[in-house]
């Protein structure tokens, strides 16, 4: 067996250009097939983990609630739209709710997120026995209106430090200068990295996110304010609210509540990530196809490279027959041919794919603040080997068969 | 090895299915360890000849024996362990594997007869090279060597399982004299050495005294045969003996 395996292998490096560009169409068939399964998987979890920390229930503006969430919880597209601020006033007064954590956008510094918030968001992590999600690395909290913490992604971005000033702009990303307003904030501190979207974001009281918007006489989009004066008024406005309720009771009767409300909505984050993952799971299903065809393509260009070689192979063939060699050999020779050159296009591809999957990632990753880890899916252990291992068979098997069935005497000895 | 055809003829059916006879034999016998050379113009019949014998080419008709066995009672996979056994082949043109090295080429017939010892293999096929002269080319490709080289190392791969048959085609064709004598005798030293049976197709008339038989083909049947007798006080006479009819 190691020896016919030891002829296959002479035979192919024997053609190196042919050889060559067969395991790269394997590789590109199998590449493809390895960066889109790490790249959904590293996605998910990137989705999960960014959301993790934010309780159960988001509440914002009625449209779509995947949006809402999106926006919300990974920054992701415009907000859907603002809420009054006595519905987070009324939920965090409420009973039934153990946090209720406001969230203002509508500025940015430098593409980065301002967040006006309540120091409450520095105590969300996934569970009330897990260490909150966002810890400082240096500083303090704010305590003061203007005064900023930054997510660790932000600070390296804008490479501010702290004490450093900066002035917000206008808008969810980055604009025009024009747009900037002439209220600067100072960094009182900076996050540790929490694998979130809000790694890219800039925190701040909300008040100054709503005072900011009184000085531009901003009424749509953003808070408003009646300056100097801590009190809230009813036409004051915030983007969305985390809410953890005390249980699984009232958390339905809140989601109930808001459903037949007309100010607002809530929404759970699983259901709504669940189907952006439906969502993926049909991109994934499409790109299988693609898949499924690149790996068609891979074969017939293996067995085209394989019957090419028929007529040199078989006279090397028949000649081992000649010395002895029986059928069988000579069939598992050709064969081994083809799988040896599936496995190293899969060998190639696996590891192209996982590149390609790590530049993708890293990539997404610097756009959007999801963080994108690439990791070891043994799961694909046996579509990775196996495809190719099937690949290979088939594509060799009437090759294998033609040597196995050759006339020895013609071949050695052509008339 | 004692050679035995009876009734054997093989008959060609070509693409338009039109038939030729190719081989003929009603009854021929090679003692065992003669030297036996075979003769006669290409289409004769030479090749197809050794081809039976080697067990490669099922005759339509008759029967084989190499020693006791009936070959063409055997399975084919059991005819082509006998041929990796116990037969060596010299192809017409030399055939070596070009993608293989001149030892790994020479180790073919150890590996097919089962020989596992990869050491063993290794150098057995090398003092078959240094039998030829050639263990200073054992790495070297076929497409690296001139064609006396490459017949050397084919005749090295015929005997590297010590057969007791070896059959060679036209295996000085492609050499001038002076190569072609020197590749013969290193052939029938060997042959003689190990009491292997020779035989040897072959064009070349100047090949006739070097061998103990000589058997000339036309159109697939034997029309002459003629046996070198040593007498009693050692002197050799070549005696030949009647015609044999086809069929």
């Amino acid at each position: 067996m190691f020896y016919d395996l030891t002829i296959a292998w002479r035979n192919i490096v024997a053609r190196p250009v042919q050889t060559l560009i067969t395991i790269l169409v394997v590789g590109l068939a199998i590449a493809l097939s390895v960066t889109v399964a790490h790249l959904n998987d590293g996605l998910r979890r990137g989705i999960i983990r960014a959301s993790d920390p934010f309780g159960v229930l988001v509440v914002g503006a009625k449209g779509s609630a995947q949006q809402l969430v999106l926006s919300t919880l990974l920054l992701q597209g415009n907000p859907v739209g603002n809420i009054p601020y006595h519905i987070y006033a009324e939920l965090a007064a409420d009973p039934r709710v153990a946090l209720a954590v406001p969230l203002a956008m509508g500025d940015n510094v430098g593409n980065a997120r301002i967040i006006g918030t309540t120091p409450e968001f520095f105590t969300l992590g996934p569970s009330l026995q897990e260490p909150p999600a966002f810890q400082l690395a240096q500083g303090e909290l704010f305590s003061e209106n203007f005064q900023a913490v930054l997510g660790s992604k932000a600070a390296a971005n804008l490479g501010l430090m702290i004490g450093k000033r900066f002035v917000p702009a206008h808008g969810v990303s980055k604009g025009l200068a024009s747009d900037e307003h002439d209220l600067p904030h100072t960094v009182v501190g900076i996050l540790r990295p929490s694998s979130t979207a809000f790694d890219n974001a800039v925190f701040t009281t909300l008040d100054s996110v709503i005072e900011i918007h009184a000085e531009a006489g901003s009424t749509a989009e953003a808070v408003q304010h009646s300056e100097a004066d801590t009190a809230h008024t009813a036409d004051e406005q915030v983007t969305a609210i985390l809410v953890r309720p005390v249980g699984f009771i009232e958390q339905n009767e809140l989601w109930q509540e808001f459903y037949t409300g007309t100010e607002a909505q809530a929404a759970f984050p699983g259901r709504e990530l669940g189907s952006l993952f439906d969502l993926l799971n049909q991109g994934q299903e499409l790109l299988r196809i693609v898949g499924y065809l690149a790996a068609v393509m891979a074969a017939l260009t293996l067995f085209l490279a394989v019957y090419s070689a028929t007529s040199a192979r078989e006279r090397l063939l028949a000649i081992m027959r000649g010395l002895g060699a029986n059928r069988n050999t000579v069939f598992r020779i050709v064969l081994f041919e083809t799988v040896l050159i599936a496995l190293l296009g899969a060998l190639v591809g696996r590891l192209a794919g996982y590149g390609v999957a790590l530049a993708i990632a890293a990539q997404f990753t610097a756009q959007s603040a999801i963080p994108i880890t690439i990791r070891y899916l043994p799961q694909l252990e046996g579509l990775l080997w196996g495809l190719p291992l099937i690949l290979g068979v088939v594509a060799g098997l009437l090759p294998a068969m033609q040597a196995y069935r050759a006339n020895v005497v013609e071949k050695l000895f052509p008339t | 090895m004692k050679i035995r055809v009876e009734g054997v003829r093989h008959i060609y059916r070509g693409r338009g299915l039109e038939e030729r006879t190719v081989l003929d034999i009603d009854h021929w016998q090679v003692l065992a360890g003669a030297q036996v050379l075979l003769r006669g113009i290409s289409g004769s019949g030479k090749t197809t000849l050794l081809n039976v014998l080697a067990g490669l080419l099922p005759p339509t008709a008759g029967q084989v024996w190499l020693g006791e066995q009936m070959i063409y009672h055997l399975t084919e996979a059991q005819r082509d362990r006998l041929r990796a056994q116990r037969i060596g082949y010299v192809f017409q043109i030399h055939l070596l594997v070009p993608t293989l090295s001149a030892l790994e080429n020479v180790e073919m017939p150890l590996v097919f007869g089962g020989q596992r010892s990869a050491a063993q293999r290794r150098r057995q096929a090398l003092e078959l090279l240094e039998n030829v002269g050639l263990a200073q080319f054992a790495r070297h490709r076929p497409v690296q060597m001139s064609t006396g080289q490459r017949l050397r190392v084919a005749v090295a791969r015929a005997l590297v399982n010590r057969p007791a048959l070896v059959l060679a085609d036209e295996p000085t064709a492609a050499l001038d004299s002076a190569a072609g004598r020197a590749v013969m005798d290193l052939m029938q030293q060997i042959c003689r050495e190990q009491g292997a049976t020779l035989v040897v197709a072959s064009h070349d008339p100047a090949l006739n005294a070097r061998f103990d038989q000589v058997v000339a083909l036309q159109d697939g049947q034997i029309i002459a045969e003629s046996r070198v007798v040593t007498t009693t006080a050692g002197a050799s006479t070549s005696v030949s003996e009647p015609v044999l009819e086809a069929g």
